[in-house]
């Protein structure tokens, strides 16, 4: 169940579909280092996501209206957005995904105190990112390639230059250990 | 096929369900059994949990303020269309990009409407869509500019803000080239040198050709865009007479 101040930043986007500059920014405040930080997970390249996250808030700006609250966050709604304009700019400019080879688990965690989010929220992502990690590489690479980099099982399979069943294989058995962890984390804070 | 034999069949592809990755016609067949199975749609629902967690995962990076200064001045001219500098000659130019744009709006609808077409035509609308969208918001921006294509049978114009370094081209009437060959654009420098802008292919010689470039630097440092035919493979610098070009202000 989502424990984000909905009721806040819910409204701030219904502010915004009227015109509200100010809520405007306030979410700007709230999310930009999120969107930037995927962005740039995504692109490898900085100006690339200076862009990325400037065409996801002009498209906070024109598509708020669109905003359903009962579908979920809105750091969700704003961080797919995100990772939709950063997968299609590397499709136009025809790049190969970057993986991250560096095992960055204790990386700089910006924690934005003014997101609203809730430091429990912040602690299960926090434990996410870890168990990512900690997945053998040959899945963490395959979950990355399909989600972060939006490729598709036979994609992948050629990317990594495995048979398609082993694409197939190595995202089902990371993702069930993910939703294990993530499931387990739950039970740990309930 | 059983209703047991169907749910193994399925189950294996939840986890790259909810990571968006299966095909159309995957998506369909997921779709279909999902109705009816309360077993899949919670392991689904886990699933579609983790993959939310996956984009809140991503460690936060602090901003540029740049982002945010860029913002403030498009919006400062929310109410105003943003002033967009151009010559007399191009009164024209905006009736026929907002035709041309509502074609291919109309087109994209009509293309996403058919389920039979194979993931890849899927994938070319989403970017033709994006490049769109990437020309509407060049054109929020207040220091927009728009230039004029010089061309024989070429004609169109570039919106671009000399501050970036990303620019839309919109040609009418580039014609499709054989196998094995490419258009590149080329930046051109005080120097006259060329820097390479990237390569693509013509969408609809019947049509608009949209296509973003991009440049190493702002726009600004250079003094217009010039596009050639090469290989496909794309060539170290311009070996063809120009198809078309434009100046910048």
């Amino acid at each position: 169940m989502p424990t984000e101040p909905q009721a806040s930043t819910a409204e701030l986007v219904r502010r915004v579909a009227k015109g509200d500059r100010a809520a405007y920014f306030e979410l700007y405040q709230r999310f930009a280092d999120r969107v930037f930080g995927l962005a740039l997970h995504i692109t490898r390249h900085r100006a690339t996501a200076e862009e990325v996250a400037q065409e996801t808030f002009l498209k906070l700006w024109t598509a708020a209206d669109s905003f359903r609250p009962e579908q979920g966050r809105v750091s969700a709604w704003l961080l797919t957005i995100t990772r939709r304009t950063a997968i299609d700019r590397l499709r136009y400019e025809g790049r190969r995904p970057e993986l991250d080879e560096t095992l960055d688990i204790e990386a700089d965690w910006l924690i934005n105190l003014a997101s609203g989010v809730s430091q429990s929220d912040e602690a299960r992502w926090h434990s996410l990112y870890f168990a990512l990690q900690q997945l053998p590489a040959e899945q963490r690479h395959a979950i990355a390639l399909a989600y972060y980099f939006g490729l598709s099982h036979r994609e992948i399979a050629g990317y990594l230059d495995i048979p398609l069943g082993t694409a197939k294989t190595r995202i089902r058995l990371g993702m069930e250990k993910l939703r294990d962890a993530w499931l387990s984390d739950a039970s740990e804070q309930a | 096929m059983t209703m047991t034999e169907k749910h193994q069949e399925i189950r294996p592809l939840l986890a790259m369900y909810a990571l968006g990755g299966l095909d159309a016609e995957e998506r369909s067949v997921v779709d279909g059994h999902l109705v009816d199975c309360k077993d899949c749609q919670r392991e689904l629902a886990r699933f579609s949990e983790v993959a939310d967690g996956l984009l809140q995962a991503v460690p936060p990076q602090a901003a540029p303020g740049t982002i945010r200064r860029h913002l403030e001045s498009a919006l400062s001219r929310r109410v105003k269309p943003a002033p967009v500098r151009r010559s007399p000659a191009l009164a024209w130019t905006r009736l026929a990009l907002g035709l041309g744009l509502a074609a291919l709006v109309g087109v994209n609808l009509l293309l996403a409407a058919n389920v039979s077409q194979l993931s890849q035509q899927v994938r070319d609308l989403a970017s033709q869509v994006d490049r769109n969208q990437t020309g509407l918001a060049l054109m929020t921006y207040p220091t927009v500019q728009v230039a004029e294509l010089q061309g024989q049978t070429v004609f169109g114009t570039l919106v671009y803000d000399p501050a970036r370094r990303v620019a839309v081209v919109y040609a009418w009437g580039l014609p499709h080239l054989p196998p094995g060959q490419a258009y590149q654009a080329w930046f051109r420098q005080d120097s006259q040198d060329r820097v390479n802008g990237g390569l693509f292919q013509a969408q609809d010689p019947d049509s608009f050709t949209v296509v973003v470039v991009e440049a190493p630097e702002a726009l600004a440092s250079y003094t217009g865009l010039g596009v050639t035919i090469e290989p496909a493979t794309g060539s170290p610098g311009p070996s063809s007479p120009t198809v078309f070009s434009a100046d910048f202000h």
